[in-house]
């Protein structure tokens, strides 16, 4: 199995690659990107905690459904990943 | 102790009005009570809003699913019912979580969409502004419904509510007009005094009242026996699941006009499902039933297809008191005169219809009898013995 | 009361929860007695968090599990393919109802799949204690366990400069393996105070497994030295520092209670702290199944009450591993042979002779592994704190952003009646995604605190399904549909 099979996904528009097999939190951590989203109630960031699927700290928005953790969650070809917006959940 | 009036031989607590419980009906009762100048002390032998007050799906419905049960004091529940939850708004709206954007109740089959049509006259008599809408104007105003449903009647006086706020904002309006509210007391025993009231003996010791109100909801029935006048009431275990915070998509209530269901998504973002279904009392005590949530969640999954994915977080019962006829339990007891009752049952609308029955029932207190009572005499606590 | 298990309806014999070193021993031990078996993991592949297997097309050159663990895991692994147990990978446990056959429902994708057993182990494993300090929530946190799950199955570092704070048999253990995959590791503290002679003697004098732990922890010792990583025993980091993610940490030494000491601050750089505070189990499912569940003192928990063949309180559940109580994947891997072992005599098979015979040799290993646990905690603690370093500001929910202070206020205002129920109706505090997973712990702490009980004596978090968060979707089922409109169950309390 060579790299040169490399899946490409995007986080909030911008392309990310990863190896086949690869959670979105790894192919995200390798290329760099820490900070996944902003908390609700005080709009601080956040990345992944305890890297097992239990903290749930980790959520993004994948292909339009929220609540999805990067850590769990394998990189597919043409994923579209996106900051799991803070407002979820406010009512105007 | 705060408000306490002792006589130099008796070393008893008294107080002029002891309500038992304190849920929604217990502490709308003492606010009322004490607003109007009344001694009041309220006893909870647990902590404030724990059972079925605290645990319901917060829906404040009005609609019917059998128009054709119609009868005088329910209709006069309704519409007592909807004044009281808009005084309630604008005094604490914001802050019970109180959203009153309407209500939905759907049908599926023209069968069900012929109940609709038959329903809302006499919804209409009842004061409420019910309409049946289908199609095009169903999915502007709920676009997250079902788009394959035959249509729906919307109520705009339906809503939602905090269930876990709403009883704590009474009880703190109740203790500012000066009531007296003792949790972690739990009624053991009720002396009934020749001459008049009650001694009511508590895990922190006994007290004095003139008049008690029988608030204990599930336990009411229990506490009833303690004063030698019983009533055939029980307690039944119900559930309830919720989501995670979703984005917002529903504003209404939605409820089904031929099954159980009420399903909202409250101002946190998060769903409510529920409708009255059955928990499970194993061994160790009620718990939620799995076949309970599976069937529940296919029908609000059904009515509203998104919830597909939303994520299950969290799932809990309560039980709920429940009477023979499935009518409240409100009034003074002829059998045991200063013996009152507050207690709505399932199949009453109990969430929605309390805090006006507790109003009149305040009232009646009040005025010691004069002057009559709006109560309606349909929900006596006498109405199964003998002679009542 | 005797249940026949053997009689019962079910689809199978046994359900092992759980495809870690406990779990994985059951299922190999009861499907030996001739047990049908069905063991359920919520991973794609088996292994659980120690005998963790590289995700399958990573590349041979990235794998980073060491070899011993690695090689250990194959061979269980190994053995379980040969068997006859039915595997289920990528499916999450989410109700066990005991009576009659245990009914488990567990989701895999987008359904539920239902399944009626004789008998279940629960073998369900541990996770890194949720440790709450200033900055804990910034990216470039991680736990210790999650570091190595990414580094094992992906290939993928924490971090390039990694502070290690925590304590525990396993820390310096990670260190080494931290710098051999080429992170650069700025320091390592170590709550508790540097092994002394008479500890490590004391642990020598436990047997078997003493020379090895002491070995391979003089090797750390000498490794780290050699390649110049500080170690601070008696240390913590008391904050992390940074605002979108780690910059560096502060570190303080600490008292014998872990407070730390005026003074004797220090900065470190860093772009990422690991918190390896040790593991505490997970007991969800336990609890929904009704066990009963008694207080663990030392490690101040309430773990569910087994008998000598850990049996639960709930006839024909077993509970094994890590899952009950932290005590290491040798223990768990004896436990599962037992509790494996057990249920298979529950059903009539392996009993008598061969029955004594086998489980003789597997109770006087595991007491031997459980001794030297014990021991251990001479030098390592076994109830740590998971909050004390938390101040007003820190967030102890961080799925609702509860802090400290706010549960607090929650807690002095709701007393005496403050238990976890109510302070979670005031705060939301346990109510977001983790189901409490990340704060229960701390919260439970803080009550115990201000209210003046023990921490196992705080009414917990009441244990509903689902036991982990699912799809919607995936739970609906036609089962009942008119299941709200018929009669209900009383509740036996409200009887007058």
């Amino acid at each position: 199995m060579g790299e040169r099979t490399r899946v490409t996904f995007t986080f909030n528009g911008a392309s990310c690659q990863a190896t086949p097999g690869e959670s979105l939190a790894a192919a995200l951590l390798s290329s760099g990107v820490r900070s996944l989203r902003r908390s609700r109630r005080t709009g601080e960031p956040r990345g992944v905690y305890c890297g097992i699927g239990l903290c749930f700290d980790c959520i993004v928005t994948v292909d339009g459904r929220p609540n999805t953790r990067a850590c769990m969650t394998l990189a597919e070809d043409g994923m579209r990943v996106e900051s799991q917006a803070a407002s979820i959940g406010q009512q105007t | 102790m705060p408000g306490a009036r002792r006589r130099a031989r008796l070393t008893v607590y008294t107080t002029d009005v002891l309500i038992i419980g304190g849920g929604l009906a217990g502490c709308a009762t003492a606010c009322h009570l004490a607003a109007s100048g009344v001694e009041t002390t309220l006893v909870e032998r647990g902590g404030l809003n724990r059972a079925a007050s605290g645990t319901n799906a917060g829906s404040m419905h009005f609609q019917l699913r059998r128009h054709d049960q119609i009868s005088p004091a329910r209709g006069q529940l309704i519409r007592g019912g909807l004044a009281e939850w808009r005084s309630i708004g604008e005094e604490f709206g914001p802050a019970i979580g109180m959203r009153m954007d309407g209500g939905l109740m759907v049908a599926e089959t023209p069968d069900e969409l012929t109940r609709l049509h038959a329903k809302i006259k006499t919804e209409r008599e009842l004061g409420l502004t019910s309409e049946v809408l289908q199609g095009r104007e169903l999915a502007d105003l709920a676009p997250a419904l079902a788009t394959d449903l035959a249509g729906a009647t919307f109520c705009p006086e339906e809503g939602l509510v905090n269930p876990l706020l709403a009883t704590g904002a009474f009880a703190s309006a109740a203790r500012g007009h000066g009531a007296d509210i003792r949790t972690g007391c739990e009624v053991s025993a009720v002396d009934v005094i020749d001459s008049g009231g009650f001694i009511v003996h508590t895990r922190t010791g006994p007290l004095r009242a003139s008049r008690v109100v029988n608030a204990a909801g599930a336990w009411a029935g229990q506490i009833a026996r303690l004063a030698g006048v019983p009533i055939p009431l029980t307690g039944g275990v119900q559930m309830v699941s919720a989501t995670a915070r979703q984005p917002p998509v529903l504003t209404q209530l939605v409820q089904h006009v031929a099954r159980a269901l009420t399903l909202k998504q409250t101002m946190d973002g998060t769903f409510l499902v529920g409708g009255g279904w059955s928990g499970a009392v194993p061994r160790g005590g009620p718990r939620p039933s799995w076949e309970s949530l599976a069937g529940n969640a296919f029908l609000a999954c059904r009515v509203v297809p998104g919830l597909r994915a939303a994520t299950l977080l969290r799932s809990w019962t309560g039980t709920i008191a429940m009477t023979p006829d499935r009518l409240p339990v409100a009034g003074e007891s002829a059998r045991l005169p200063g013996w009152f009752s507050l207690v709505a049952p399932r199949g009453a609308a109990g969430y929605t219809v309390t805090p006006y029955l507790a109003r009149l029932l305040a009232s009646d207190l009040a005025n010691g009898g004069d002057g009559g009572s709006a109560m309606p005499s349909v929900f006596s606590p006498d109405r199964w013995s003998a002679d009542g | 009361m005797t249940v026949d298990h053997a009689d019962l309806a079910a689809d199978v014999d046994l359900v092992v929860v759980g495809g870690g070193p406990a779990g994985l021993a059951a299922a190999i031990e009861a499907d030996r007695c001739g047990v049908s078996t069905r063991l359920i993991d919520d991973r794609p592949t088996l292994g659980g968090q120690i005998f963790r297997q590289p995700s399958p097309s990573l590349p041979d050159r990235r794998v980073l599990t060491t070899k011993p663990e690695h090689a250990r895991g194959l061979a269980l692994l190994s053995r379980l393919r040969q068997s006859r147990v039915q595997q289920v990978t990528s499916a999450t446990v989410v109700d066990i109802s005991p009576g009659g056959p245990f009914r488990i429902q567990y989701v895999r994708g987008d359904r539920t799949d239902s399944v009626r057993a004789r008998q279940v182990i629960l073998a369900t494993g541990a996770y890194d204690r949720p440790v709450a300090l200033p900055g804990w929530t910034l990216p470039g946190v991680v736990a210790a366990g999650g570091a190595q799950a990414m580094a094992k199955s992906h290939g993928v570092l924490p971090g390039r400069r990694v502070v290690l704070a925590g304590s525990g048999p396993l820390l310096l253990t990670f260190a080494v393996q931290l710098h051999r995959w080429g992170v650069q590791v700025a320091a390592v503290t170590e709550l508790a105070g540097r092994p002394r002679a008479r500890d490590l003697a004391a642990l020598a004098r436990r047997g078997a497994l003493a020379p090895d732990y002491i070995r391979q922890g003089l090797q750390c010792a000498g490794y780290l030295a050699a390649h110049r990583v500080p170690v601070h025993f008696r240390t913590r980091v008391t904050r992390i520092l940074g605002s979108e993610q780690v910059t560096g940490v502060i570190l303080s030494r600490v008292d014998h209670g872990g407070r730390p000491l005026v003074g004797s601050d220090r900065t470190v750089q860093a772009d990422c702290v690991c918190l390896g505070y040790g593991l505490v189990p997970s007991p969800e499912l336990a609890r929904l199944s009704g066990c009963e569940m008694v207080p663990d003192l030392e490690r101040a928990m309430n773990v569910p009450a087994r008998g000598a063949l850990l049996e639960t309180s709930v006839p024909g559940l077993f509970a094994a591993g890590d899952g009950v109580a932290v005590r290491g994947s040798a223990v768990a891997l004896l436990e599962g042979q037992i509790a494996g072992l057990a249920a298979g005599r529950n059903l009539g098979r392996g009993t008598g002779e061969r029955f004594e015979q086998r489980l003789r040799p597997l109770r006087a290993r595991l007491g031997r592994s459980l001794a030297f646990q014990a021991t251990l905690s001479a030098v390592y603690p076994a109830a740590i704190s998971g909050c004390d370093l938390a101040t007003a500001e820190t967030v102890l929910c961080r799925c609702e952003e509860v802090t400290c202070g706010e549960l607090s206020a929650a807690i002095a205002a709701a007393a005496p009646l403050a238990d976890a129920s109510v302070v979670k109706g005031m705060t939301r505090a346990g109510m977001g995604l983790c189901q409490g997973r990340m704060c229960a712990a701390n919260v439970y702490e803080l009550i115990a605190s201000a209210t003046g009980v023990a921490v196992t004596a705080v009414s917990a978090f009441t244990p509903r399904p689902p036991a982990r968060p699912v799809p919607f979707g995936a739970v609906a089922s036609r089962v009942d549909y008119d299941g709200g409109d018929g009669d209900i169950p009383e509740d036996p309390d409200c009887i007058s």
